[in-house]
């Protein structure tokens, strides 16, 4: 295994660096380390110097602000899983005052889909108990 | 540093006892077994260690490494720390490499097999078998499993509630 060594890292967002590299064309990267400000890039023995290059220079162009797709799919669940809640309380206030049987089904319902929503996020392991 | 041990002698009848009989018989084989070869090292590093390789490599290849010279025979080698993979599939693995070989095989030694934001207390007590005499060198290796998320050592970083320190050590016992 071959392995390229940065020295001096900050503020690396490593499951989006993570993806980056593996998105290379012909992705010779096994993983990526970081210890005592170090960033490790473990590639395949047969990873040739192009695809060493093409690694270096995406590594030194990360913006950590950047999210992975995983990071930004997780940003926009918990946004709406928020906007859920906060319907759902909204249509908890409303309830009382809700004057016939449809009506409070369908307050009802606003109030299963956070539960539903929410459900998803705890199995999903983004939130928990 | 352990004095050398020296293979014990089967006495004769009139045998003459020497000075260095007893000096390398009696003295130096107790000072072996007072304080048999070992190597040890615990960490207190500034922030904490992750890796997403899916094969196993070297945790620190500096400071999660021991060296030792063994009299031959079988040495114990321990760990003990906290580790976490925060990905809802993921899990991580633990093994040693001695002089550059992996001991265990496949999956290593030991791991976690569940993803959790949760720290959780992994530890080894390897027995490495008839390993000849003269100097080795171990190395602590890990690696993520399913494919899934980073695995995370706690390493004394100061991490609120999980400032955890932990320990490699290997000590020659045969």
């Amino acid at each position: 295994m071959r392995e390229i060594h940065i020295s001096n890292v900050s503020g690396v967002n490593l499951e989006a660096l993570d993806e980056g590299l593996r998105a290379l064309p012909g992705a010779p990267v096994v993983g990526i380390s970081l210890r005592r400000g170090a960033l490790i890039v473990h590639l395949e023995t047969e990873a040739d110097e192009v695809q060493a290059d093409a690694i270096r220079s995406l590594v030194s162009g990360h913006d950590p602000q950047q999210p992975s797709a995983a990071q930004q799919a997780r940003k926009t669940r918990e946004a709406q899983l928020k906007s859920a809640h906060d319907d759902a309380m909204a249509a908890r206030q409303a309830a009382a005052g809700a004057g016939d049987l449809s009506e409070r089904v369908a307050l009802l319902t606003r109030r299963i889909d956070w539960l539903e929503k929410l459900l998803e996020a705890l199995v999903a392991g983004e939130k928990t108990l | 540093m352990s004095p050398a041990w020296h293979t014990p002698l089967t006495w004769q009848v009139d045998q003459l006892v020497t000075e260095a009989d007893l000096n390398s018989q009696l003295r130096d084989n107790l000072g072996f077994l007072k304080n048999p070869p070992t190597a040890f090292v615990s960490l207190d590093e500034q922030t904490d260690y992750v890796t997403s390789s899916n094969d196993f490599v070297d945790a620190d290849r500096t400071r999660l490494a021991l060296s030792l010279t063994t009299a031959g025979g079988d040495l114990l080698v321990v760990f003990f720390g906290m580790l976490r993979n925060p990905s809802n599939n993921g899990g991580g693995s633990l093994d040693v490499a001695l002089d550059g070989s992996r001991t265990g095989k496949d999956d290593g030694l030991v791991g976690i097999d569940t993803g959790s934001t949760h720290w959780q207390p992994v530890s080894f007590c390897a027995l490495l078998r008839e390993v000849p005499a003269g100097q080795h060198n171990l190395h602590l290796q890990w690696k993520r499993s399913h494919r899934s998320g980073a695995i995370y050592m706690s390493v004394g970083a100061g991490t609120t509630n999980a400032d955890y320190h932990p320990q490699f050590w290997a000590r020659e016992i045969s």
